[in-house]
């Protein structure tokens, strides 16, 4: 099995290229950090590329094409800007929407122009739990979120006919970096070993990858906010309220 | 009966056709303090467009440029507003097409007309909705939830759907918040996109019709809602009843 992975270097993403490399597959790992990419073993293809540069997302997808055909990609690479969303300077709301959703659609366009998805394989976009349920403070990554989910739903059927199945996956906080720094007053209080470990989730979405197209939410507790939240969103929202952020807030 | 638009101090963007045009024509109508903005030079605006009341100023902008927001904010200094009470984000493009067809830069000019430009401006525009109470109405599409010959379009509206909540949620109280799905309309926006709707296209609501429910949907303040026949009906059926029309 041959992986591109984008955001490999750090948590969900560098869990997800371990359990790659785990099962004898072959990794193509992007990441802004070199650094970090550095210290994923020499084994590891490393790509360092930073996807706020729009313009260079044309050769950068060529780049990864040539170094296909992959049996599995994953579109995971995100950033975030939290806060009061007057206060969240434009040029770092900009830069959310460059990672989470102007990179995720043109490397797409530029890996199917490569046929370089094999029939069989995988494209999988990592969303969030936001798509879901409600996160205040950070406008921006939201509409990235449901971007991508929406452009992940609209091309299943069309990439089915090539036989590529598409896989959008909703994680809720993990215990990662990016969750410590960013998750919603209160779940940002969550002890961290009630988090989802990343490498947890990366077997889960790697198995769910491997089976079918549609939309998966790691874990039991965000699946059944998930499925709650689409049947009943407000009751979704109150519950959140009243179970998460006034316990871990202590206001109830 | 009084229009809830009456002096109101309303920018509509798209306005120079379609939709946005039919929103500025009956804003106009009802009395509405208006700013039209466009992407067309004034000069290149349809033949009927002077015909719209003496006070609508028409301002040729680029919503998808990077300092939209910042020159939309000094033209409302230049007419003198020191608060805003509504801005209609109407403007929009996209392409049919599948998405081995598309790059980074048309991905990037959608996504900058369609999602980000409305973000940036709202941004921008944010304190002078905060003096008034005023509020920022997105339109999305009802492709909002995906469509397989429009991808990228869709993501644009899905991301607006998304961010339209998030932020509704945030300002809840101080400043609304709407996001209105238009089903498919009859105006330029097809043939732009490079789609033929056929004959599906007789059963399209007219662009004066979406923006007459639109602008009921506005009044009333819910959020998402759908522009389409069942909202038509239901406006026509309380405009009876009401015997206002």
């Amino acid at each position: 099995m041959r992986a591109l992975i984008t955001g490999a270097a750090a948590g969900l993403g560098r869990a997800l290229g371990e359990a790659v490399v785990a099962r004898g597959g072959s990794l193509v790992a992007l990441d802004r950090d070199e650094a970090r990419l550095a210290a994923l073993g020499e084994c590891v293809d490393a790509v360092a590329a930073d996807l706020t540069d729009t313009a260079a997302l044309d050769g950068l997808g060529d780049d990864l094409g040539r170094r296909g055909p992959y049996d599995l990609v994953v579109m995971n690479a995100g950033i975030n800007a939290t806060g009061p969303f007057e206060a969240i300077a434009i040029a770092d709301q900009s830069a959310v929407i460059a990672v989470n959703l102007t990179a995720p659609m043109a490397l797409t366009a530029a890996l199917l122009r490569h046929d370089a998805v094999c029939p069989g394989g995988a494209l999988v976009f990592v969303s969030s739990l936001s798509r879901f349920v409600s996160y205040r403070g950070a406008a921006s990554y939201v509409a990235s979120k449901h971007g991508i989910a929406v452009f992940a739903k609209s091309l299943r059927r069309p990439l089915a006919k090539q036989q590529i199945r598409v896989l959008t996956v909703f994680p809720g906080p993990l215990d990662t970096g990016h969750a410590e720094r960013h998750a919603p007053p209160g779940l940002g209080r969550m002890r961290r070993n009630r988090r989802m470990a990343p490498d947890v989730a990366a077997k889960a979405i790697l198995a769910a990858a491997s089976r079918r197209s549609g939309e998966f939410v790691p874990g039991a507790g965000p699946h059944m906010l998930a499925v709650l939240a689409r049947l009943a969103p407000g009751t979704a929202t109150a519950i959140m309220r009243r179970f998460i952020f006034q316990k871990l807030n202590g206001t109830d | 009966m009084t229009s809830p638009f009456g002096q109101k101090r309303v920018i509509v963007t798209g306005a120079s056709s379609g939709i946005g045009l039919a929103l500025a024509r009956r804003l106009d109508a009802q009395g509405a303090d208006l700013m039209a903005i466009g992407r067309r030079a004034a000069a290149d605006l349809p033949p009927d467009f002077p015909q719209i009341g003496k006070k609508v100023a028409y301002q040729s902008l680029d919503i998808s440029a990077g300092d939209a927001g910042p020159r939309l904010a000094a033209m409302i200094a230049a007419r003198g507003w020191d608060s805003l009470d509504l801005i209609i984000h109407d403007a929009g493009t996209g392409h049919y097409r599948p998405v081995a067809a598309e790059d980074a830069a048309s991905i990037a000019a959608v996504i900058a007309t369609n999602c980000f430009g409305p973000i940036a401006i709202t941004h921008a525009l944010a304190p002078h909705l905060a003096k008034a109470g005023g509020a920022a109405v997105f339109v999305g599409s009802a492709a909002h939830k995906g469509a397989s010959g429009f991808p990228v379009y869709a993501a644009t509206k899905g991301a607006l759907a998304g961010f339209a909540r998030a932020l509704r949620s945030e300002w809840q109280g101080r400043i609304g918040v709407q996001i209105l799905h238009p089903g498919p309309t009859q105006t330029a926006m097809h043939d732009r996109a490079g789609h033929d709707p056929g004959r599906l296209r007789a059963l399209f609501l007219s662009a004066d019709d979406a923006a007459a429910v639109m602008l009921r949907q506005i009044a009333a303040g819910r959020s998402p809602q759908k522009t389409g026949h069942a909202a038509l009906w239901r406006m026509r059926g309380a405009q009876m009843l009401a015997g206002t029309k």
